[in-house]
């Protein structure tokens, strides 16, 4: 009776495991930057108003764990620079000098990956950084 | 009675002798680097205008003012120099007046949880009216850090992408 039910759970535990998408709960095919994240500065030597967002623009589109998130870089006619992100509901914004300029025009025609950090105080953008890598799938 | 004669000679030859000695001792003897450079700074300073010297005057020390001026033949007129100073410091308080308003705009704008584009527009005209166009980042920044307190949202900004 014992044997019987030992080998019955071990049965169901098999199944369980083997029938479950390798997708399900995790995106597994995704790093977690490229479905987008935004996090403060934890360092103290460094300046704590320092907040970071990141992603790519495919990765934060094609993830489904969070319906408000998205990416946004812009320019508007009298050449003002803004970055915004959503993540679960929560808005990071920052506006950008024209010395950024040209690295934004790249992050806005490009589907890199992107990191920008910015002064969450002044909302001020301080650096972007874009690039491509083989090692994230979503920067097609 | 002969040695009167050779001493005189001796003490002609060494005249001379030393006559021309200082002369190539100081000529060729010191360092031409450094002659160089002297003159060299004597030509820099000349380059300037007196109008150059005079808009100087206002930022460096009366001292120095004088000593470019006797350089370059030009005399500084202090009352010039006052009054660039005084342009200057005029200058700025406009300036600030213009960001302090320009900021009074926007914040007025986040109070009321609507950020306009004629709002904005406005702000960055007192500030390029001013000279300040290179600071209207940090203007719209007080729009993106309210966004990023939670008192606004990107919607309420006008800064949230267009849906389809």
């Amino acid at each position: 009776m014992h044997k019987t039910i030992t080998l019955a759970l071990s049965l169901a535990l098999g199944l369980a495991c083997f029938t479950m998408p390798a997708s399900a709960g995790l995106d597994s095919t995704r790093t977690s930057t490229g479905a987008g994240q935004c996090f403060p500065e934890t360092d103290p030597s460094w300046n704590l108003n320092t907040m970071y967002c990141q992603g790519t623009m495919a990765g934060i589109r094609s993830q489904q764990s969070d319906s408000s998130r998205f990416a946004v870089f812009s320019i508007d006619t009298s050449g003002q620079l803004y970055f915004g992100m959503v993540v679960n509901k929560v808005g990071y914004s920052c506006f950008a000098p024209q010395s950024m300029l040209e690295v934004w025009k790249v992050a806005m025609a490009s589907n890199a990956w992107f990191r920008i950090a910015y002064d969450k105080t002044t909302g001020v953008c301080k650096s972007l950084s874009v690039g491509t890598g083989s090692n994230n799938k979503t920067a097609l | 009675m002969r040695v009167l004669p050779v001493a005189l000679l001796s003490l002609a030859v060494g005249a001379v002798g030393g006559y021309f000695t200082h002369a190539w001792t100081h000529e060729t003897g010191n360092d031409p680097t450094a002659r160089d450079e002297r003159v060299r700074g004597d030509v820099v300073a000349c380059t300037l205008s007196p109008e150059q010297i005079e808009h100087l005057s206002s930022r460096i020390a009366p001292a120095v003012v004088q000593r470019l001026g006797n350089s370059c033949g030009v005399a500084a007129d202090p009352q010039l120099a006052a009054q660039h100073r005084a342009d200057d410091e005029s200058l700025t308080k406009r300036q600030a007046a213009a960001f302090a308003e320009a900021g009074r705009i926007v914040d007025q704008m986040i109070a009321n949880r609507a950020v306009t584009p004629q709002g904005r527009d406005k702000a960055h005209e007192l500030l390029r009216e001013s000279g300040q166009a290179d600071r209207i980042h940090e203007i719209d920044g007080r729009i993106a850090a309210a966004i990023n307190r939670g008192d606004i949202t990107a919607e309420d900004a006008g800064l949230a992408p267009p849906t389809q």
